[in-house]
C-alpha cells in the first residue's frame, strides 16, 4: 500500500517543475510509478517523419534522405515512418519536404489513423483536422480515392491545413471552416470518423515543457464539455456499422475514459479493439470513479513506457439505435 | 497565386467563358490532351470572393459538395489556381501534374544551386540552367524543374541577346514563407 501525502506532491512538483495539483493527480493515477512517469516526461524523443506514398515510394525517399546525410531508423509497425536520428539540415526546410515527400509527424498521431483504417471506397470525416497531419495520412491510406470531409474552426489553423493538403498532394478532401459540433447539420453518413479532440495536451509535455505550468484545474472541465459535444456529433455522423476513433494527447481520464463512458451512455456506440500490439489498457477506475469495463480496450501511451508522447486512442462502432 | 489568406468563397460552376479561360491558362504548360485528362472525369468549381479560386473536383467530392450546400466549402479537391482578370494563375497544388506533363518549350531545368536559389524566391540566371537547348524554350510563362525533373515552381522567362533569365513568380518555398 502506497501512502501519498501532500508533501510528496509538492516535493515532486518542485523537483520536476510542475504545478502541484497536476502532480497530485499523477500520484493518484500512477502511484509508485509517478517518479518514473515524471522522469519520462523530461526525456527527448527523436523526431519522426512519415513518407508520403502519394508522392514517392518509401525506399526511394529513404535513399534520397540518406544520401543527404539523414540517419533514419524504421518504426515498428509503420512501414512508411522513420525516426530521424541525425539530420544535417532542418527537416522542415529540405527540397523533399517542400515537394511533399514527407510529413513531420509523431508516431502516436500515425497510430490513431492506422486504428481508424480508412479505405478508398469510404467517406471519412476528420472533425478537428488542422494542421492536417492525420488528414493527409488518411488521404495517403485511401490512395486519394473516396472522400474526406475535414473541418476546423480556427481561421489561422485552417490555413495550415490547406497548405499541408496542397503540399502533400491530397486531392480527395472537402474542407469546411466550421464548428465540428455542427457537422450533423450537413446530413452526412460517414463510414469512419476521426475525432482528435482539443485537449489540455498534457501528453505533449516532453515536447513542450511549458505545459507543466500552463494549465489550471478548470481546464479539464471546460475541455470535457467541448469533447462531449464533439463526440456526440461524431456519433451522429456515422452510418450503422461505421467506426469512430477518439484520440487525445492527454493523460487526464476526464478527457478520455470519462468522455467515452458518456458517449457509450448517450450514443449507440460500442468499444471495439484497436488491435494495437502495445500500449496500456484504458482505465476503468480512477479518482474513486468507475466507468464502463469495455474501456480496457482503449489504449494509453506514456512517454516513460512507450517512448512517445502521451496519447489516448479508443475505437468505437456505431450500433443500431 | 497561392491564397495565403482566408476569405469566404461562394462556389458554383464556372461560366462557359470562364471555363475557356481556365483551359487557356493551362495550355501554355501542357497539351490539350493532358488538359482533357485532368478534366475528363472531374468537374470544375469556381469559388467567387475577394479572389476567384478554381478547383478540380472528383465525382465523390462533387456529390458531397451538393450535399453540404447551402454551406460553402473552404477548399475542395485540387486547387487549380486563381482566375484573375480572365487569366488563370496556376497553383502549387497542380504543379506536380503540370510538371509531369510539361511541354518541352515551357520547361526550365535548374541545377542544384539554381534549385536552392529558386526555392528561396530568387530568379534564375543562364548559368543555373542545366542540360537543355534554350533555343526551344519560349519567352513567357514556364515551369521550373530541378535536375530530377520535379516541379519547383513557376517563372517568367525573358530572352535578351544571349542572356536568358527566369523571374520567379511562385515557388515551393511559399509553403515555408507563407503556408504555415
Amino acid at each position: 500500500m502506497i501512502r501519498v501525502t501532500i508533501s510528496d506532491a509538492h516535493r515532486l512538483a518542485k523537483k520536476y517543475g510542475y504545478k502541484a495539483f497536476m502532480v497530485e493527480r499523477y500520484l493518484a493515477l500512477f502511484k509508485d510509478q509517478t517518479d518514473q512517469f515524471l522522469q519520462g516526461n523530461d526525456q527527448e524523443f527523436p523526431k519522426a517523419i512519415r513518407v508520403n506514398t502519394l508522392a514517392i515510394p518509401i525506399p526511394e525517399e529513404k535513399k534520397r534522405l540518406e544520401a543527404k546525410g539523414f540517419d533514419l531508423a524504421p518504426i515498428d509497425g509503420l512501414a512508411y515512418a522513420f525516426h530521424v536520428l541525425e539530420s544535417p539540415l532542418a527537416l522542415g526546410a529540405t527540397t523533399e519536404y517542400l515537394l511533399g515527400h514527407y510529413m513531420l509527424q509523431s508516431p502516436a498521431s500515425m497510430w490513431a489513423v492506422e486504428v481508424l483504417g480508412p479505405r478508398g471506397d469510404q467517406l471519412v470525416v476528420d472533425m478537428c483536422a488542422a494542421p492536417g497531419g492525420k488528414t493527409t495520412l488518411v488521404a495517403q491510406l485511401m490512395k486519394n480515392q473516396g472522400a474526406i470531409v475535414a473541418t476546423d474552426i480556427s481561421r489561422n489553423r485552417i490555413r495550415s491545413l490547406r497548405s499541408n493538403l496542397s503540399r502533400m498532394r491530397v486531392e480527395n478532401s472537402l474542407v469546411m471552416r466550421m464548428d465540428a459540433a455542427q457537422l450533423p447539420d450537413l446530413g452526412l453518413q460517414a463510414d469512419a470518423v476521426l475525432l482528435d479532440a482539443p485537449c489540455t495536451g498534457e501528453g505533449l509535455i516532453p515536447l513542450d515543457p511549458s505545459r507543466k505550468q500552463s494549465r489550471t484545474p478548470a481546464d479539464y472541465t471546460t475541455l470535457a464539455q467541448v469533447q462531449q459535444k464533439l463526440i456526440v456529433a461524431g456519433a451522429k455522423l456515422l452510418r450503422k456499422g461505421g467506426v469512430l476513433v477518439y484520440s487525445t494527447c492527454s493523460f487526464a481520464p476526464e478527457e478520455n475514459e470519462e468522455i467515452i463512458d458518456f458517449a457509450l451512455q448517450e450514443c449507440s456506440l460500442r468499444i471495439i479493439s484497436t488491435n494495437l500490439p502495445f500500449g496500456d489498457s484504458g482505465l476503468t477506475t480512477f479518482f474513486g470513479r468507475e466507468v464502463d469495463a469495455s474501456l480496457r480496450l482503449a489504449r494509453r501511451f506514456y512517454p516513460y513506457k512507450h517512448g512517445m508522447e502521451g496519447f489516448f486512442i479508443c475505437k468505437m462502432e456505431k450500433q443500431a439505435a | 497565386m497561392q491564397n495565403g489568406k482566408t476569405s469566404r468563397l461562394i462556389f458554383g460552376p464556372p461560366s462557359e467563358e470562364e471555363t475557356r479561360q481556365i483551359r487557356q491558362g493551362l495550355v501554355p504548360f501542357i497539351s490539350e490532351e493532358a488538359v482533357n485528362r485532368l478534366l475528363e472525369k472531374n468537374r470544375l468549381l469556381l469559388g467567387r470572393g475577394r479572389r476567384n479560386e478554381v478547383f478540380v473536383v472528383s465525382s465523390p467530392l462533387w456529390k458531397l459538395y451538393e450535399q453540404v450546400l447551402p454551406r460553402h466549402p473552404y477548399f475542395i479537391g485540387i486547387f487549380l489556381g486563381e482566375l484573375r482578370k480572365g487569366e488563370l494563375l496556376p497553383s502549387l497544388h497542380v504543379l506536380n501534374y503540370l510538371s509531369s506533363n510539361i511541354r518541352p518549350e515551357a520547361k526550365i531545368l535548374a541545377d542544384d544551386k539554381g534549385e536552392q536559389r529558386f526555392l528561396y524566391g530568387h530568379s534564375l540566371a543562364t548559368s543555373e540552367f542545366v542540360g537543355q537547348d534554350l533555343s526551344s524554350v519560349k519567352s513567357g510563362s514556364v515551369v521550373v524543374l530541378n535536375a530530377k525533373g520535379e516541379g519547383l515552381g513557376y517563372g517568367h522567362l525573358t530572352k535578351s541577346g544571349v542572356k536568358t533569365q527566369v523571374k520567379n513568380r511562385l515557388d515551393l518555398g511559399w509553403y515555408l514563407r507563407r503556408g504555415r
